[in-house]
């Protein structure tokens, strides 16, 4: 090692002899280093240097220095009898707001995109940072900078705390939402940065995102600056921590769904891309029965008609993500093979994790029957446990016809986009992008022909509904529930919807059956020498003495 | 090391790479050779893991680019033929950020840091910022990326691209110490004559094909007999000496070359001595003859047609 190579390394080696308190602390957080992630060493390096972040920074803190000043003035004496700490607090928000809502999380979108323009993510690809560590390395990267920047206004949302006005729940609950929210933010900016490579498009996800993050920025301020001065943080009632409670699961569990997405755009084609992000579609799914649950028993049991909820969103969610699936390849790379459950029950309970549209079609279906069958099931013990005391309660028969229909619904337009998808296979590639637009493309066929027909039937005059509008989920499913009884048409809709379902569902089998078929294959005898060769180092075997004079 | 099997890509209908198949020992220097679009950096960058083959695979070290990439990559070393870097950040810490990318950590990484600048020259410039570097130290840093996890297969595409000669001098030897240090190295250049020198064995490819793979010396008597290029030049009556040569069975390609000719023989050192007399007696005024060994250069052109797709 030469010399210059050795100084290049500022920062205290750690010596035998060293024995200070901060010695032993520099060596103790050399050592915490050292398990950063390396994206996140290397950008905070470059932030340091970077006249962008300097100047941001600069602005912010000058800003926020601006607004205390003004706000001092403004108040003048009258600082000792009033409560003047609200509006200086709104203003702060909006300077943190606008650093956390739009700097960092674009930020973060150009860290990534720039990454794939400037093909240095090539190279950043063939590292031994898995995906997960190179997105969660821009993530924390960006978590870093918002950290910086509260720090920064730290001392001013304190000061608004001294005028009087705002309480310290209101102040921790604000900047802890600020903080969600750009996380949130964040991450998907960071999803938005993996989805393409070209230029162009790339070009169109950046105004895309600029203008999302100013409509969200410019939604934050409206609802601070009329919001604010009713703002109650009760924390002493369980319903604010069962409202935060709900909204951190959510949370928790999209953030996880946006962080698994952008980490599968990142990896490497032939390795298993969707297994993660079903895990937490099934776990999500369990989160919105959960509360669904705990409302109609625990918060609201007269409003049974919540349960309705549990369809309508079940049907949204796995409709948008079944239409995303229907996109995934058919072949399973061997690499991917190789993990496939090998027993009877872990085949027969996980192969619909596994990717694949035929594995992915049977896995929306059986969210949505799951759906299904817990809302129903959330319906008959509610109804046996809580008097029917609602004015003008909705009936339980159109509740489940209604969700019965929705469910058909989700499984009858993914079945049929799923055969569209199959055709298009054997003339082009099939992309997720490309199979969304085929679903969206199929479900406005579904509304808007019945309706051109029926208008042309009717000389243009579109009244009331009928069976030609089967095919219109959104005008039948609210015909069902609009008048409170069920209508004349739902026998034949009950029959003629799942039925066609059930057509659909078989035609889809074979397919499936196709993706099931797949059997676990073992790893090459490589891979296998190189696990082993691995595993003894990890766990070398221990000397067992075999006669008194072996040392031991 | 590395072992290309059948490989195949295809982008449409252009076959980028067609059946491409070849393998590169531990310490040999692999030479891949081929007009622009020939199917070269496809190749590379698919034994990089950057691509997926239509069909076919790649092996560096045993393991598959398609099915264990994670174990190909902690094995390679790729080096591309463009250098993107990031703003603010000097030649230490880019090497220290790929050293710990490849998961080096403490002591080790520091003393792999120190080793790569040490080899490549770069510890003089530990502090400067990557942008203010020259071409060839930004050569030199980017081979250094590729050696920083100390990989036992080197992929160098277009390493001298752009270099002067005397950078040029230098990645020709380290690159010949790396293969006396036992990694196996693919290169690809347009500068035949310096692939010859530090290679042990040449692929040629074109249009997708690999059209000849082997030492020089092998591919030069690939099914046929060893041809030396024998430039002739004589006093007068040219057009005299072309009739002749071409009445004779051992002569090809033959070209007029500067007042002279150029041309192919198939034979020894004692068939060219034979030639020559036959020459003279043939009253061909000769005032120049030499014959020397196919250059790499003059075997690419013979094996190439200068097709693209």
């Amino acid at each position: 090692m030469t010399a210059t190579a050795d100084t290049a390394f500022e920062g205290p080696q750690p010596t035998a002899e060293s024995g200070s308190v901060w010695t032993r602390f520099d060596s103790l957080v050399e050592r915490w280093g050292e398990r950063l992630n390396p994206i996140l060493v290397k950008e905070t390096r470059q932030a340091l240097k970077s006249k962008q972040f300097t100047i941001t920074f600069a602005l912010v803190l000058g800003t926020g220095w601006i607004w205390s000043m003004m706000g001092i003035a403004g108040i003048g004496p009258q600082v000792h009898y009033v409560e003047s700490g609200a509006p200086l607090f709104v203003g702060y928000f909006e300077i943190l707001a606008f650093a956390l809502f739009i700097i960092v999380p674009f930020g973060a979108f150009r860290s990534i995109a720039a990454e794939q323009e400037d093909r240095t993510y090539e190279l950043l690809s063939i590292t031994s940072l898995t995906p997960r560590q190179i997105v969660a390395g821009k993530l924390t990267s960006a978590i870093a900078q918002m950290m910086v920047y509260m720090s920064a206004l730290a001392p001013c949302l304190a000061f608004t705390y001294m005028l009087r006005g705002v309480s310290l729940p209101v102040i921790a609950t604000v900047v802890f939402y600020l903080f969600v929210v750009s996380l949130g933010l964040t991450m998907l900016a960071l999803l938005f940065g993996t989805l393409t490579s070209h230029r162009h498009w790339q070009v169109l996800l950046s105004v895309v995102v600029v203008v999302g993050l100013f409509l969200v920025f410019w939604g934050a301020s409206i609802v601070m600056t009329e919001e604010f001065r009713h703002m109650d943080v009760p924390i002493d009632e369980y319903r604010f921590w069962a409202a935060n409670g709900m909204m951190m699961t959510a949370f928790v569990t999209t953030f996880l769904l946006v962080f698994f997405a952008a980490v599968a755009n990142v990896t490497f084609a032939s390795d298993n891309r969707s297994t993660r992000l079903r895990v937490v579609m099934a776990i999500q799914q369990v989160c919105l029965i959960g509360w669904i649950a705990w409302f109609l028993f625990v918060e609201a049991p007269q409003d049974r008609e919540f349960v309705l909820g549990v369809f309508a969103l079940s049907a949204i969610y796995w409709g948008i993500l079944g239409a995303l699936i229907s996109g995934e390849r058919t072949e399973l790379s061997v690499r991917v093979k190789r993990g496939l459950p090998g027993s009877f029950f872990g085949r027969v309970l996980f192969t619909w994790f596994q990717p694949g549209p035929g594995t992915g079609y049977i896995f929306v279906t059986c969210g949505m029957l799951t759906a299904l069958i817990c809302g129903l099931a959330m319906l008959a013990i509610n109804l046996a446990h809580f008097p029917n005391d609602m004015w003008r309660p909705l009936p339980t028969d159109v509740i489940t016809v209604f969700a019965v229909l929705i469910t058909c619904y989700v499984i009858a337009y993914l079945g049929v986009g799923s055969l569209i998808m199959r055709l298009l296979r054997r003339v082009t590639e099939v992309t997720l992008f490309l199979s969304g637009l085929i679903h969206v493309l199929l479900l406005i066929s579904g509304v808007a022909l019945p309706i051109l027909a029926e208008s042309v039937r009717q000389s243009w005059r579109l009244d009331e509904y009928s069976l030609l509008q089967m095919s219109n989920p959104f005008w039948t499913l609210a015909y069902v529930v609009d008048t409170g009884a069920l209508p004349p048409e739902s026998t034949a809709l009950v029959v003629f919807i799942p039925a066609l379902t059930g057509i659909v569902f078989l035609v889809n089998l074979p397919v499936v059956l196709r993706e099931i078929r797949h059997t676990r294959i073992a790893a090459p005898a490589r891979v296998i020498e190189e696990d082993a060769e691995l595993a003894a180092i990890a766990h070398p075997p221990k000397h067992e003495s075999s006669s008194p004079w072996d040392e031991p | 090391m590395i072992e290309l099997r059948g490989l195949h890509r295809f982008f449409g209908e252009t076959r980028a790479v067609d059946n491409v198949s070849f393998e590169v020992r531990r310490g040999e220097v692999f030479g891949f050779i081929g007009p622009n679009g020939a199917g070269k950096t496809t190749s590379m960058r698919i034994l990089a893991t950057l691509d997926l083959p239509t069909a076919g695979d790649a092996f560096v070290d045993g393991f598959s680019v398609v099915n264990d990439p994670d174990r190909a990559q902690r094995r390679l070393g790729f080096m591309p033929d463009y250098f993107n870097t990031y703003p603010n950040v000097n030649v230490t810490e880019y090497l220290d950020f790929f050293a710990r990318a490849y998961q080096l950590r403490g002591d080790r990484r520091r003393d792999s840091i120190a080793r790569v600048m040490d080899f490549t020259g770069l510890d003089v410039l530990a502090n400067k910022p990557i942008n203010g570097l020259s071409k060839g130290m930004k050569q030199r840093l980017c081979l250094g990326r590729s050696l920083v996890h100390d990989p036992s297969v080197l992929i160098l595409d277009e390493p001298a691209a752009g270099l002067d000669p005397r950078a040029r001098i230098e990645l020709r030897e380290m690159i010949r110490a790396l293969a006396d240090d036992g990694k196996a190295i693919l290169i690809s250049s347009h500068i035949l004559t310096e692939l010859a020198e530090i290679c042990d064995s040449v692929g040629i490819i074109e249009c997708g094909r690999l059209v000849a793979v082997g030492s020089v010396g092998q591919i030069h008597q690939q099914g046929q007999t060893p041809q030396n290029v024998v430039q002739v030049r004589v006093l007068e009556d040219v057009d005299r000496l072309v009739d002749w040569l071409s009445a004779r069975d051992d002569i090809d390609e033959v070209q007029r070359d500067n007042g002279g000719l150029q041309f192919l023989h198939s034979g020894t050192q004692e068939d060219e001595a034979a030639l020559l007399a036959a020459m003279i007696r043939a009253d061909i005024r000769v005032v120049a003859f030499a014959a020397r060994q196919r250059t790499l250069e003059d075997v690419f052109m013979q094996v190439t047609e200068g097709a693209v797709q």
